[in-house]
């Protein structure tokens, strides 16, 4: 009974919470065209810049998405500088001043690598995307906190590592990150490659919350609902492909559990779209092989819950797919 | 004749528009407003803690009216402003700093500072997915 109470719970705070849903009667076609148009331009002079994204669009969320789009497929993100960082934070990690002198520093060379050759890390996005959609006219916030993907090992003494924005359309504020969106890192090269996913666009803060904790928690925009780091690092992984097909997980499971081998694993999504169900597939991996697994599927209502039981003892990754795709993993202990 | 007259004016004016559409920015969104009251033109130079900011953004307030300045932080706006007009001038990383034209505005010279709450931060999507660690 609690649970059912919870499910409708969920599915009624969904209804209310700002995504990309609430714009459906629009189509972004006319701002992504204008973004790709512009793909070449240089940051040399913004005010010009946003003009060009934002002249003929009649509405601010398709002001707003000519920028974001034109920020995730032109802004690449800076490899080399990460790498710099990232070392440098953990040489000084108990050397304060030594950190604040080397963050002043990074500071600059961060804005001038994106002026000079639209490279960047996350701030950059950030208070690049803040700075156009303010010439634009556009209410933009940039959020500090914790990102969370495969390769972040977070714990409570973590210090913040990302940043994202959100953006206030239509009296309602709304959540973005565009440096997730703009690509990844080739896993042979590690160079980044641009692969604009649109996942992280007005995302579900239900979703959004599982991979991003703000410092500052009004930012969760999740309501009265309190969501601690703790909960926040015992989510499961949702990669940003995830975000395109979920709309919210119906029920959130966490990222570990422990399950007796006569027990059946649950899991419940809705989906944003009309999903084929033969196409979602399990894939587990136990340290020694992976193999592919068709989970049973009962869609009832919006909300669709994938069974597997587990056939031997074991550690399991447990990854799930669409179409090839992977949408979120979990780790499984099967006890006897 | 009448009709003469109004064309020529007409023309003066279409002149005048084009001309003035010109020395702005490439893409000023209204025509200026011809008015006396516009008279005031500003220039002046953008620095930093370091020295001279080059490609700072200026533009008028409201407008999408602006210029950047030079490679040695030196600018001229493209615009006579008004009293009361407001400049902003802009650079990613740096607090914007809004300056209001008064009647003796002549030269305007700010001094732009870092942002100064940020930290720089890191997080990469690898594109991987996850994999545990197994002794």
């Amino acid at each position: 009974m609690k649970l059912i109470f919870t499910i409708i719970l969920l599915i009624g705070l969904g209804r209310l919470q700002a995504q990309q849903s609430d714009f459906k009667h629009i189509s972004f076609d006319k701002a992504d065209r204008i973004a790709l148009t512009h793909k070449d331009e240089s940051l040399k002079n913004l005010p010009e810049l946003t003009y060009k994204l934002t002249k003929g669009l009649a509405t601010d969320v398709e002001k707003f998405r000519a920028i974001y789009k034109w920020v995730c497929i032109s802004v690449s993100n800076d490899y080399n500088l990460w790498d710099l960082n990232e070392s440098k934070r953990s040489r000084f990690k108990n050397k304060t001043e030594k950190l604040e002198q080397w963050n002043a520093k990074i500071k600059k060379k961060l804005y001038q690598n994106l002026l000079k050759r639209k490279q960047t890390i996350c701030s950059g996005y950030a208070f690049l995307l803040k700075d156009l959609c303010e010439l634009a006219g556009l209410r933009v916030e940039v959020i500090h906190g914790f990102g969370r993907t495969a390769y972040t090992n977070l714990n409570k003494n973590s210090k913040p590592n990302h940043s994202w924005n959100s953006v206030y359309l239509n009296e309602k504020w709304y959540l973005v990150d565009a440096t997730w969106a703009s690509g990844k890192q080739n896993p042979i090269t590690f160079e980044f490659e641009f692969d604009y996913s649109d996942g992280y666009f007005l995302a579900h803060p239900q979703l959004f919350k599982t991979n991003h904790f703000p410092i500052d928690l009004k930012w969760q925009l999740i309501g009265n609902e309190t969501f601690t780091f703790q909960s926040f690092l015992a989510a499961p992984l949702f990669y940003r492909d995830g975000f395109i097909f979920i709309e919210e997980p119906a029920r959130l499971h966490k990222f570990h559990t422990n399950i007796n081998i006569s027990e059946t694993g649950k899991f419940s999504y809705k989906f944003k779209i009309p999903i084929d169900s033969k196409s979602l597939v399990f894939q587990l991996d136990d340290g020694v092989q992976v193999t592919k697994i068709y989970p049973e599927i009962d869609i009832r209502n919006e909300t669709t819950v994938l069974s597997y039981r587990f056939e031997h003892t074991g550690f399991y990754d447990v990854h799930l797919l669409y179409n090839d795709t992977y949408l979120a993993t979990y780790t499984y202990k099967v006890v006897p | 004749m009448k009709t003469q007259t109004r064309l020529i004016q007409f023309k003066k004016t279409l002149m005048l528009l084009v001309f003035g559409m010109a020395i702005q920015f490439s893409n000023a969104q209204e025509s200026p407003e011809p008015s006396t009251k516009n008279s005031l033109v500003i220039k002046g130079q953008v620095t930093d803690s370091e020295g001279f900011l080059p490609g700072t953004s200026i533009y008028l307030k409201g407008s999408s009216i602006g210029v950047v300045s030079d490679d040695s932080g030196n600018y001229t706006f493209p615009k006579p402003l008004a009293v009361g007009d407001i400049l902003v001038f802009s650079y990613l990383g740096y607090e914007k700093k809004e300056v209001k034209v008064t009647s003796d505005t002549l030269v305007i010279n700010p001094k732009m500072e870092l942002e100064s709450t940020e930290i720089v931060l890191t997080a990469l999507d690898r594109g991987l997915p996850f994999k545990s660690k197994r002794k």
